[in-house]
Protein backbone atom coordinates (compact mmCIF):
# COMPACT_ATOMS: atom_id res chain seq x y z
CA UNK A 1 0.00 0.00 0.00
CA UNK A 2 1.60 3.52 -0.99
CA UNK A 3 1.70 6.31 1.43
CA UNK A 4 1.52 9.93 0.66
CA UNK A 5 2.38 11.81 3.94
CA UNK A 6 1.02 15.51 3.08
CA UNK A 7 3.25 17.54 5.90
CA UNK A 8 0.70 20.83 6.44
CA UNK A 9 -0.76 23.37 8.50
CA UNK A 10 -2.01 26.56 7.03
CA UNK A 11 -0.75 28.59 10.00
CA UNK A 12 3.68 29.57 9.45
CA UNK A 13 5.61 28.62 12.14
CA UNK A 14 4.29 25.68 13.53
CA UNK A 15 7.50 23.19 12.36
CA UNK A 16 6.68 21.96 9.22
CA UNK A 17 9.53 22.65 7.56
CA UNK A 18 11.59 21.36 10.82
CA UNK A 19 9.82 18.44 11.06
CA UNK A 20 9.89 17.39 7.46
CA UNK A 21 13.82 18.22 7.05
CA UNK A 22 14.21 15.17 9.97
CA UNK A 23 11.27 13.17 9.29
CA UNK A 24 13.18 12.88 5.68
CA UNK A 25 16.10 11.75 7.51
CA UNK A 26 15.13 9.72 9.55
CA UNK A 27 13.53 8.12 6.52
CA UNK A 28 16.98 8.10 5.04
CA UNK A 29 18.45 6.93 8.01
CA UNK A 30 16.22 4.17 7.99
CA UNK A 31 17.21 3.14 4.23
CA UNK A 32 13.47 3.67 3.33
CA UNK A 33 12.75 4.71 -0.10
CA UNK A 34 10.53 7.77 -0.65
CA UNK A 35 10.55 10.52 -2.27
CA UNK A 36 10.68 14.00 -0.74
CA UNK A 37 8.77 16.99 -2.31
CA UNK A 38 9.70 21.02 -1.15
CA UNK A 39 6.45 23.02 -2.13
CA UNK A 40 7.42 26.71 -0.55
CA UNK A 41 8.59 28.55 -3.13
CA UNK A 42 9.31 31.13 -1.02
CA UNK A 43 11.46 29.33 2.14
CA UNK A 44 12.66 26.12 0.56
CA UNK A 45 14.32 24.76 3.72
CA UNK A 46 13.17 21.23 3.41
CA UNK A 47 15.39 21.07 -0.61
CA UNK A 48 18.28 23.26 1.46
CA UNK A 49 18.52 20.70 3.84
CA UNK A 50 18.07 17.63 1.29
CA UNK A 51 19.14 19.21 -2.35
CA UNK A 52 17.74 16.01 -3.32
CA UNK A 53 13.67 16.88 -2.65
CA UNK A 54 12.38 17.54 -6.01
CA UNK A 55 10.26 20.83 -5.83
CA UNK A 56 6.72 21.56 -7.11
CA UNK A 57 4.93 25.20 -7.83
CA UNK A 58 2.24 25.32 -5.89
CA UNK A 59 0.89 28.11 -8.35
CA UNK A 60 0.47 25.92 -11.35
CA UNK A 61 -2.21 23.58 -10.50
CA UNK A 62 -1.09 21.08 -13.28
CA UNK A 63 2.09 21.04 -11.24
CA UNK A 64 0.43 19.44 -8.19
CA UNK A 65 -0.24 16.44 -10.48
CA UNK A 66 3.48 15.42 -9.95
CA UNK A 67 2.84 14.29 -6.86
CA UNK A 68 1.10 11.70 -7.81
CA UNK A 69 3.39 10.71 -10.61
CA UNK A 70 5.78 10.65 -7.87
CA UNK A 71 3.47 8.22 -5.67
CA UNK A 72 3.16 5.83 -8.88
CA UNK A 73 7.24 5.47 -8.96
CA UNK A 74 7.55 5.32 -5.42
CA UNK A 75 5.53 3.77 -2.20
CA UNK A 76 6.04 6.98 0.00
CA UNK A 77 6.11 10.25 -0.88
CA UNK A 78 6.44 13.14 2.03
CA UNK A 79 5.68 16.72 0.49
CA UNK A 80 6.20 20.01 2.77
CA UNK A 81 3.68 21.99 1.95
CA UNK A 82 3.79 26.04 2.62
CA UNK A 83 2.27 27.60 5.02
CA UNK A 84 -1.28 29.33 3.86
CA UNK A 85 -1.88 25.97 1.38
CA UNK A 86 -5.16 24.84 2.93
CA UNK A 87 -7.28 26.16 1.18
CA UNK A 88 -5.23 25.21 -2.00
CA UNK A 89 -5.09 21.58 -1.17
CA UNK A 90 -8.48 21.33 -0.49
CA UNK A 91 -9.29 22.64 -3.58
CA UNK A 92 -7.11 20.53 -5.36
CA UNK A 93 -8.49 17.21 -3.76
CA UNK A 94 -12.01 18.30 -4.00
CA UNK A 95 -11.28 18.62 -7.68
CA UNK A 96 -9.37 15.67 -8.79
CA UNK A 97 -11.36 13.59 -6.30
CA UNK A 98 -8.77 12.29 -3.97
CA UNK A 99 -10.42 9.17 -2.57
CA UNK A 100 -11.27 8.16 -6.23
CA UNK A 101 -7.67 8.38 -7.16
CA UNK A 102 -5.93 7.32 -3.92
CA UNK A 103 -8.11 4.68 -4.53
CA UNK A 104 -7.15 3.75 -8.16
CA UNK A 105 -3.58 4.24 -7.05
CA UNK A 106 -3.61 1.83 -4.01
CA UNK A 107 -2.91 4.44 -1.53
CA UNK A 108 -3.59 6.38 1.34
CA UNK A 109 -3.19 10.00 2.65
CA UNK A 110 -1.97 10.93 5.75
CA UNK A 111 -1.76 14.57 6.92
CA UNK A 112 1.15 15.30 8.93
CA UNK A 113 -0.21 18.34 11.68
CA UNK A 114 2.60 20.05 13.65
CA UNK A 115 0.62 22.00 16.26
CA UNK A 116 1.97 24.51 18.66
CA UNK A 117 0.46 26.99 21.59
CA UNK A 118 -1.35 29.06 18.88
CA UNK A 119 -5.18 28.84 18.33
CA UNK A 120 -4.23 29.52 14.90
CA UNK A 121 -2.40 26.23 14.51
CA UNK A 122 -5.17 24.20 16.00
CA UNK A 123 -7.78 25.82 14.03
CA UNK A 124 -5.89 24.62 10.80
CA UNK A 125 -5.99 21.41 12.11
CA UNK A 126 -9.83 21.81 12.87
CA UNK A 127 -10.40 22.83 9.35
CA UNK A 128 -8.67 19.66 7.90
CA UNK A 129 -10.39 17.54 10.18
CA UNK A 130 -14.05 18.86 9.11
CA UNK A 131 -12.69 18.55 5.59
CA UNK A 132 -11.14 15.40 5.02
CA UNK A 133 -12.96 13.54 7.87
CA UNK A 134 -12.51 9.75 7.27
CA UNK A 135 -10.67 10.14 4.14
CA UNK A 136 -7.34 10.25 5.33
CA UNK A 137 -5.23 9.10 8.49
CA UNK A 138 -4.09 11.86 10.71
CA UNK A 139 -0.81 12.69 12.97
CA UNK A 140 0.01 16.02 15.36
CA UNK A 141 3.40 16.39 16.35
CA UNK A 142 3.35 18.24 19.38
CA UNK A 143 6.51 20.89 18.19
CA UNK A 144 7.22 22.34 21.96
CA UNK A 145 10.20 24.72 20.46
CA UNK A 146 8.26 27.80 21.34
CA UNK A 147 6.20 26.34 24.28
CA UNK A 148 5.67 22.99 26.40
CA UNK A 149 2.07 24.39 27.32
CA UNK A 150 -0.73 23.23 24.55
CA UNK A 151 -3.77 24.07 26.61
CA UNK A 152 -5.65 25.28 23.26
CA UNK A 153 -4.93 22.17 21.85
CA UNK A 154 -5.85 19.50 24.83
CA UNK A 155 -9.25 21.34 25.44
CA UNK A 156 -10.54 21.87 22.11
CA UNK A 157 -13.18 19.54 20.36
CA UNK A 158 -10.60 18.92 17.29
CA UNK A 159 -8.30 16.89 19.85
CA UNK A 160 -10.93 14.59 21.01
CA UNK A 161 -12.54 14.38 17.24
CA UNK A 162 -9.36 13.20 15.44
CA UNK A 163 -8.50 10.59 18.59
CA UNK A 164 -12.00 8.98 18.97
CA UNK A 165 -13.67 9.22 15.67
CA UNK A 166 -10.86 9.54 13.35
CA UNK A 167 -8.05 7.62 13.91
CA UNK A 168 -5.86 10.32 14.56
CA UNK A 169 -2.45 10.14 16.44
CA UNK A 170 -0.32 12.24 18.43
CA UNK A 171 3.66 12.36 18.94
CA UNK A 172 5.44 15.10 20.30
CA UNK A 173 8.84 16.78 18.89
CA UNK A 174 10.98 18.46 21.92
CA UNK A 175 12.59 21.75 22.03
CA UNK A 176 16.07 21.75 20.50
CA UNK A 177 18.47 24.05 22.30
CA UNK A 178 18.57 27.54 20.19
CA UNK A 179 22.49 27.48 19.45
CA UNK A 180 21.97 24.42 18.10
CA UNK A 181 19.46 25.23 15.82
CA UNK A 182 21.42 27.99 14.55
CA UNK A 183 24.36 25.91 13.93
CA UNK A 184 22.49 23.56 11.30
CA UNK A 185 21.39 26.26 9.77
CA UNK A 186 24.61 27.45 9.78
CA UNK A 187 26.21 24.88 7.61
CA UNK A 188 22.97 23.69 6.37
CA UNK A 189 23.36 20.71 8.00
CA UNK A 190 20.71 17.69 8.97
CA UNK A 191 21.16 16.12 12.65
CA UNK A 192 22.62 13.22 10.90
CA UNK A 193 25.45 15.38 9.24
CA UNK A 194 26.11 17.51 12.03
CA UNK A 195 26.79 14.52 14.47
CA UNK A 196 29.85 13.63 12.11
CA UNK A 197 31.04 17.30 11.45
CA UNK A 198 34.11 19.07 12.90
CA UNK A 199 32.05 22.15 13.33
CA UNK A 200 29.98 20.87 16.64
CA UNK A 201 31.58 20.25 19.88
CA UNK A 202 31.30 16.44 21.36
CA UNK A 203 29.08 17.94 23.57
CA UNK A 204 27.23 19.82 21.01
CA UNK A 205 26.85 15.82 18.96
CA UNK A 206 25.33 14.49 21.83
CA UNK A 207 22.71 17.03 22.06
CA UNK A 208 21.94 16.80 18.46
CA UNK A 209 22.03 12.86 18.72
CA UNK A 210 19.58 12.71 21.97
CA UNK A 211 17.34 14.86 20.51
CA UNK A 212 17.18 12.52 17.01
CA UNK A 213 16.93 9.92 18.97
CA UNK A 214 13.24 11.00 20.95
CA UNK A 215 12.10 12.10 17.91
CA UNK A 216 12.91 8.97 15.82
CA UNK A 217 11.28 7.31 18.85
CA UNK A 218 7.98 9.50 18.46
CA UNK A 219 7.56 8.46 14.90
CA UNK A 220 8.15 4.90 15.13
CA UNK A 221 4.97 4.93 17.53
CA UNK A 222 3.17 6.23 14.39
CA UNK A 223 5.18 4.39 11.48
CA UNK A 224 2.30 2.93 10.61
CA UNK A 225 0.42 5.72 9.84
CA UNK A 226 3.62 7.34 7.72
CA UNK A 227 5.22 4.25 6.47
CA UNK A 228 3.87 2.65 2.94
CA UNK A 229 1.97 -0.68 4.37
CA UNK A 230 3.42 -4.04 4.04
CA UNK B 1 10.78 74.39 -29.12
CA UNK B 2 8.55 76.97 -29.00
CA UNK B 3 7.89 79.87 -32.51
CA UNK B 4 9.27 82.47 -30.51
CA UNK B 5 12.57 80.67 -29.29
CA UNK B 6 13.14 79.70 -32.63
CA UNK B 7 12.44 83.29 -33.97
CA UNK B 8 14.94 84.67 -31.66
CA UNK B 9 17.54 82.29 -33.03
CA UNK B 10 17.33 82.84 -36.13
CA UNK B 11 17.77 86.57 -35.25
CA UNK B 12 14.07 87.86 -36.68
CA UNK B 13 13.67 91.06 -34.07
CA UNK B 14 9.76 90.28 -33.39
CA UNK B 15 8.01 93.13 -31.94
CA UNK B 16 6.01 90.67 -30.43
CA UNK B 17 7.75 89.55 -26.96
CA UNK B 18 6.54 86.91 -24.39
CA UNK B 19 7.48 88.81 -21.50
CA UNK B 20 5.12 91.73 -22.92
CA UNK B 21 4.39 93.85 -20.01
CA UNK B 22 0.97 94.67 -20.72
CA UNK B 23 -1.89 92.11 -19.75
CA UNK B 24 -3.60 90.26 -22.51
CA UNK B 25 -6.68 88.99 -22.86
CA UNK B 26 -6.82 84.93 -23.53
CA UNK B 27 -7.74 85.78 -27.54
CA UNK B 28 -5.08 88.47 -27.95
CA UNK B 29 -2.49 85.94 -26.90
CA UNK B 30 -4.55 83.02 -29.03
CA UNK B 31 -3.85 85.77 -31.97
CA UNK B 32 -0.21 86.52 -31.34
CA UNK B 33 0.05 82.76 -31.51
CA UNK B 34 -1.60 82.09 -34.41
CA UNK B 35 0.34 84.96 -36.32
CA UNK B 36 3.47 83.68 -34.72
CA UNK B 37 3.25 80.25 -36.44
CA UNK B 38 1.89 82.23 -39.71
CA UNK B 39 5.05 84.19 -39.46
CA UNK B 40 7.42 80.72 -38.69
CA UNK B 41 5.85 78.90 -41.66
CA UNK B 42 6.69 81.92 -43.80
CA UNK B 43 10.17 82.45 -42.74
CA UNK B 44 10.62 78.86 -43.12
CA UNK B 45 10.10 79.39 -47.08
CA UNK B 46 12.54 82.49 -47.00
CA UNK B 47 15.34 80.29 -45.77
CA UNK B 48 17.71 80.91 -48.80
CA UNK B 49 18.30 84.57 -46.54
CA UNK B 50 17.70 84.58 -43.72
CA UNK B 51 19.51 88.15 -42.69
CA UNK B 52 17.54 90.10 -45.01
CA UNK B 53 14.95 92.43 -43.64
CA UNK B 54 11.38 91.20 -42.71
CA UNK B 55 9.17 92.09 -45.58
CA UNK B 56 6.17 94.14 -45.55
CA UNK B 57 3.51 92.15 -44.86
CA UNK B 58 5.03 90.81 -41.71
CA UNK B 59 5.44 94.12 -40.42
CA UNK B 60 1.98 94.58 -40.97
CA UNK B 61 1.11 91.54 -39.13
CA UNK B 62 3.04 92.60 -36.08
CA UNK B 63 0.98 95.88 -35.82
CA UNK B 64 -1.91 94.51 -35.95
CA UNK B 65 -0.54 92.11 -32.81
CA UNK B 66 0.83 95.08 -31.09
CA UNK B 67 -2.07 97.17 -31.42
CA UNK B 68 -5.21 94.91 -30.74
CA UNK B 69 -8.56 96.38 -30.53
CA UNK B 70 -10.28 97.52 -27.25
CA UNK B 71 -11.48 94.69 -25.10
CA UNK B 72 -14.16 94.38 -24.48
CA UNK B 73 -14.48 92.90 -21.11
CA UNK B 74 -12.09 90.04 -21.35
CA UNK B 75 -9.26 89.80 -18.81
CA UNK B 76 -8.17 92.83 -17.04
CA UNK B 77 -8.51 96.45 -17.88
CA UNK B 78 -5.80 99.01 -16.80
CA UNK B 79 -6.61 101.85 -17.84
CA UNK B 80 -9.60 104.68 -16.36
CA UNK B 81 -11.69 104.06 -18.59
CA UNK B 82 -12.57 102.58 -22.42
CA UNK B 83 -10.86 104.84 -24.31
CA UNK B 84 -8.00 104.90 -22.26
CA UNK B 85 -7.75 101.06 -22.81
CA UNK B 86 -6.20 101.85 -26.37
CA UNK B 87 -2.22 101.37 -26.01
CA UNK B 88 0.27 101.75 -28.37
CA UNK B 89 3.79 101.10 -28.73
CA UNK B 90 6.71 103.83 -27.97
CA UNK B 91 9.37 101.77 -27.69
CA UNK B 92 11.21 99.35 -28.62
CA UNK B 93 14.52 98.38 -27.26
CA UNK B 94 16.31 95.10 -27.50
CA UNK B 95 16.43 92.91 -24.26
CA UNK B 96 20.23 92.87 -23.39
CA UNK B 97 19.87 89.26 -22.21
CA UNK B 98 18.20 87.77 -26.06
CA UNK B 99 18.32 90.78 -27.93
CA UNK B 100 14.71 90.52 -27.90
CA UNK B 101 12.56 93.87 -29.17
CA UNK B 102 10.39 94.40 -25.69
CA UNK B 103 7.26 97.06 -26.55
CA UNK B 104 6.73 99.46 -23.80
CA UNK B 105 3.21 100.94 -23.91
CA UNK B 106 1.95 103.96 -21.68
CA UNK B 107 -1.78 105.57 -21.85
CA UNK B 108 -2.43 108.25 -24.60
CA UNK B 109 -4.34 110.78 -22.21
CA UNK B 110 -1.27 111.47 -19.85
CA UNK B 111 1.73 113.58 -21.57
CA UNK B 112 4.99 111.73 -21.47
CA UNK B 113 6.84 113.08 -18.07
CA UNK B 114 10.55 113.79 -18.37
CA UNK B 115 11.19 113.56 -14.77
CA UNK B 116 9.03 112.20 -12.33
CA UNK B 117 6.29 114.44 -10.76
CA UNK B 118 4.61 113.08 -7.90
CA UNK B 119 1.94 115.12 -8.18
CA UNK B 120 0.98 113.74 -11.52
CA UNK B 121 1.28 110.40 -10.89
CA UNK B 122 -1.07 111.05 -7.90
CA UNK B 123 -3.44 112.76 -9.93
CA UNK B 124 -3.33 109.43 -12.60
CA UNK B 125 -3.61 107.29 -9.84
CA UNK B 126 -6.54 108.84 -8.44
CA UNK B 127 -8.45 108.56 -11.95
CA UNK B 128 -7.58 104.92 -12.44
CA UNK B 129 -10.55 102.55 -11.75
CA UNK B 130 -10.52 99.64 -12.90
CA UNK B 131 -13.14 98.87 -15.13
CA UNK B 132 -14.59 95.10 -14.26
CA UNK B 133 -16.81 93.94 -17.11
CA UNK B 134 -20.08 92.58 -15.55
CA UNK B 135 -20.00 89.30 -15.85
CA UNK B 136 -22.48 87.80 -18.24
CA UNK B 137 -22.82 91.32 -19.96
CA UNK B 138 -22.79 89.44 -23.27
CA UNK B 139 -25.62 87.24 -22.48
CA UNK B 140 -27.56 89.09 -19.66
CA UNK B 141 -30.11 90.95 -23.05
CA UNK B 142 -30.64 87.11 -24.23
CA UNK B 143 -31.55 86.15 -20.74
CA UNK B 144 -35.12 85.66 -21.34
CA UNK B 145 -33.85 83.79 -24.53
CA UNK B 146 -31.74 81.25 -22.83
CA UNK B 147 -34.77 80.64 -20.38
CA UNK B 148 -37.53 80.19 -23.01
CA UNK B 149 -34.49 77.87 -24.69
CA UNK B 150 -34.14 75.91 -21.88
CA UNK B 151 -37.93 75.40 -20.90
CA UNK B 152 -37.90 74.16 -23.90
CA UNK B 153 -35.30 71.27 -23.29
CA UNK B 154 -33.02 73.18 -24.91
CA UNK B 155 -29.19 71.72 -24.39
CA UNK B 156 -26.48 73.80 -23.47
CA UNK B 157 -24.95 73.15 -26.85
CA UNK B 158 -27.79 73.81 -28.57
CA UNK B 159 -28.37 77.41 -27.45
CA UNK B 160 -24.86 78.19 -27.71
CA UNK B 161 -25.12 77.41 -31.91
CA UNK B 162 -28.49 79.09 -31.85
CA UNK B 163 -26.73 82.49 -30.30
CA UNK B 164 -23.55 82.34 -32.32
CA UNK B 165 -25.92 82.12 -35.46
CA UNK B 166 -27.49 85.12 -34.17
CA UNK B 167 -24.30 87.00 -34.10
CA UNK B 168 -23.71 86.30 -30.36
CA UNK B 169 -20.78 84.12 -30.30
CA UNK B 170 -20.59 82.03 -27.39
CA UNK B 171 -20.11 78.43 -26.10
CA UNK B 172 -21.79 76.09 -24.39
CA UNK B 173 -19.74 76.29 -21.15
CA UNK B 174 -20.25 79.87 -20.98
CA UNK B 175 -24.23 78.94 -21.32
CA UNK B 176 -24.21 76.37 -19.05
CA UNK B 177 -22.55 78.38 -16.24
CA UNK B 178 -24.98 81.37 -17.28
CA UNK B 179 -27.84 78.46 -16.75
CA UNK B 180 -26.31 77.79 -13.69
CA UNK B 181 -25.84 81.11 -11.76
CA UNK B 182 -28.06 83.79 -13.28
CA UNK B 183 -31.27 81.29 -14.03
CA UNK B 184 -29.93 79.44 -10.63
CA UNK B 185 -30.58 75.92 -12.80
CA UNK B 186 -30.02 73.38 -9.85
CA UNK B 187 -26.95 71.17 -10.91
CA UNK B 188 -27.58 67.41 -10.11
CA UNK B 189 -24.21 65.65 -10.40
CA UNK B 190 -24.51 62.35 -12.22
CA UNK B 191 -24.44 59.64 -9.65
CA UNK B 192 -23.72 55.76 -10.24
CA UNK B 193 -25.68 53.13 -10.36
CA UNK B 194 -25.73 52.06 -6.77
CA UNK B 195 -24.11 48.55 -6.57
CA UNK B 196 -25.89 45.50 -6.15
CA UNK B 197 -25.26 43.82 -3.19
CA UNK B 198 -24.95 40.11 -3.11
CA UNK B 199 -27.64 38.06 -1.98
CA UNK B 200 -25.37 36.73 0.88
CA UNK B 201 -22.01 37.66 1.98
CA UNK B 202 -18.86 36.09 3.56
CA UNK B 203 -18.20 36.05 7.19
CA UNK B 204 -14.42 36.69 8.20
CA UNK B 205 -14.00 33.30 9.45
CA UNK B 206 -14.93 31.99 5.59
CA UNK B 207 -18.15 30.99 5.87
CA UNK B 208 -21.25 32.25 3.69
CA UNK B 209 -24.22 33.87 5.46
CA UNK B 210 -27.14 35.20 4.69
CA UNK B 211 -28.30 38.34 5.17
CA UNK B 212 -31.94 37.08 6.12
CA UNK B 213 -30.48 33.88 7.99
CA UNK B 214 -31.48 34.02 11.50
CA UNK B 215 -29.20 33.68 14.49
CA UNK B 216 -28.97 29.78 15.39
CA UNK B 217 -29.70 28.62 18.66
CA UNK B 218 -25.75 27.70 19.40
CA UNK B 219 -23.63 30.48 19.83
CA UNK B 220 -20.66 28.13 19.03
CA UNK B 221 -19.18 28.21 15.52
CA UNK B 222 -20.70 25.95 13.17
CA UNK B 223 -18.24 23.85 11.40
CA UNK B 224 -17.11 25.17 8.24
CA UNK B 225 -17.75 22.89 6.02
CA UNK B 226 -17.92 19.35 7.72
CA UNK B 227 -17.73 16.03 6.01
CA UNK B 228 -20.33 13.36 7.24
CA UNK B 229 -18.95 10.31 9.12
CA UNK B 230 -18.26 8.95 5.79
CA UNK B 231 -16.28 11.78 4.83
CA UNK B 232 -18.53 12.41 1.34
CA UNK B 233 -19.57 15.86 2.22
CA UNK B 234 -19.19 18.68 -0.15
CA UNK B 235 -17.46 21.60 0.94
CA UNK B 236 -18.55 24.68 0.88
CA UNK B 237 -18.12 28.07 -1.38
CA UNK B 238 -15.19 29.44 0.97
CA UNK B 239 -14.30 33.13 1.14
CA UNK B 240 -10.75 34.55 -0.16
CA UNK B 241 -11.25 36.91 3.11
CA UNK B 242 -9.63 37.41 6.02
CA UNK B 243 -10.12 34.41 8.60
CA UNK B 244 -9.91 34.12 11.95
CA UNK B 245 -9.63 31.32 13.95
CA UNK B 246 -12.45 29.93 15.97
CA UNK B 247 -11.65 26.77 17.95
CA UNK B 248 -14.21 24.87 18.95
CA UNK B 249 -13.84 23.98 22.44
CA UNK B 250 -14.74 20.89 24.57
CA UNK B 251 -17.53 21.41 26.93
CA UNK B 252 -16.48 21.54 30.53
CA UNK B 253 -18.81 18.32 31.64
CA UNK B 254 -16.25 16.32 28.63
CA UNK B 255 -13.31 17.73 29.82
Amino acid sequence: MKRLDLILNGKGGVGKSFFAVNFVQFLKDRGIAHVAIDSDNENSTLKRFHPDTRFLDLNNRRELDGIFSALEKANLVVMDCRAASTDLFIDYFTEIDLPAVLSAMGATLTLVMPVNHESDSVDQIQRLADQFGKKCNYVVVRNASHSESFALFESSEVRVQLKDKLGGREISMTRLQDWLVESLNAENLTITAATKHPAFSLLDRQRLQTWQRKLYTEIETVADLLMPAK
Amino acid sequence: MTTMQSCARRGHKLSVSANNPCPRSVHANRRVRKQSAFLARQRTRQSANRQRPRTQTVRSQSAAVNFPRPRTGHGRNLSASMARQRIVRVVASPCPSCRRSISRFTFTSLPPMTSFDPATVRQAVAEFTPLRPQKFQDLLPAKDVIAELRQRRASYRAIAELLTQHCLPTSKTAIAAFCHQVLTEIVRPRRRPARKRPASFAEPNGRVASPAQSEPADDRPLPESPADANGSGTPQTRSRGPRIAQVRMLKPETT
